[in-house]
């Protein structure tokens, strides 16, 4: 099943977006995380907590859903297919992965945007903001993000075994 | 089309024409690439890649870790991010004492840094 060309660009574009416009928003998160674990400065870690809580709801998973949303239906709409090629797998659990724990996650980010949105900040509100958790998330998630792009580019060969015979089907019904 | 015009004039134009076609051609039929099953017996299936097996050893050794912390205690894991999972800490926060906290209340399994 074979999208037509017109269409299958349109979804290979939007997929590129969203995918390099998610790892762009991890590195932005990131940014902010550093700031917000750093800072001397609380008002600088207020802000910090706060926009990673609107970054998350507003940019994150809007691009994460859009990613793995448009994976799949370049993926189902290609001969490449979902579970055919090993480097087709191994981005769509990386994806799956990646999303799922960024939607847990931002109940974390919820909580700690609450306590950033006091007027004044106590020394306890400053160490509960101060933690290494949201900077350890957003690297893992850039790793993986970058693996995962990484293998879009270069598509290592490696065929499954549903793959391979998904192919021997095709070849045998296209010969006479 | 006028845009096209201009670009297909310039050597820019012309690669990144040429490098959308071969990308369009290569998501459309991955038979050309190099597992398209034409270097090996196509009455066998090849074997699963090394990079393949590289990549399933460094997960099954973070799930290990994972595991390991969870099982000793530790203080992380997805567990700690769902509503029912182990590991909730209770707000600390001078908010939460005050009451400010409503809307931002963490759910009881939530990831609470300490």
């Amino acid at each position: 099943m074979s999208t037509r060309p017109r269409l299958r660009r349109f979804a290979l574009t939007a997929h590129v977006i969203s995918s390099v416009g998610w790892l762009g928003a991890v590195v932005g998160v990131l940014a902010l995380g550093v700031a917000g674990l750093t800072s001397d400065d609380p008002q600088t870690v207020q802000a910090a907590y706060l926009a990673m809580d609107l970054i998350a709801w507003s940019v994150l998973v809007p691009l994460a859903l859009a990613s793995l949303g448009t994976g799949i239906a370049q993926s189902l709409g290609t001969k490449w297919g979902l579970v055919r090629h090993y480097w087709v797998l191994v981005k769509l659990i990386i994806t799956v992965l990646a999303t799922v724990v960024l939607l847990l996650y931002t109940q974390t980010l919820g909580y700690l945007s609450g306590v950033a949105a006091q007027t004044t900040l106590s020394a306890e509100d400053i160490d509960v903001l101060q933690t290494p958790s949201v900077v350890l998330h957003a690297s893992i998630a850039l790793l993986l993000l970058l693996v995962a792009t990484t293998l879009a580019v270069y598509k290592p060969a490696g065929m499954t075994r549903y793959g391979w015979r998904k192919q021997l089907e095709r070849r045998a019904t296209s010969q006479p | 089309m006028g845009t096209d015009h201009v670009y297909c004039k310039t050597g820019f134009g012309r690669s990144v024409r040429e490098t959308i076609r071969n990308e369009e051609r290569h998501m459309a039929d991955p038979t050309g690439s190099p597992d398209g099953g034409s270097e090996h017996d196509p009455a066998r299936p090849a074997g699963t890649p090394a990079w393949v097996k590289v990549f399933a050893v460094i997960a099954v050794v973070l799930i290990a870790m994972l595991g390991v912390m969870l099982l000793s205690g530790g203080d992380h894991g997805p567990g700690r991010h769902t509503s029912g999972g182990a590991g909730g800490q209770a707000p600390t926060s001078s908010a939460v004492q005050s009451g400010v906290l409503r809307r931002h209340d963490p759910p009881p399994g939530a990831h609470i840094p300490r």
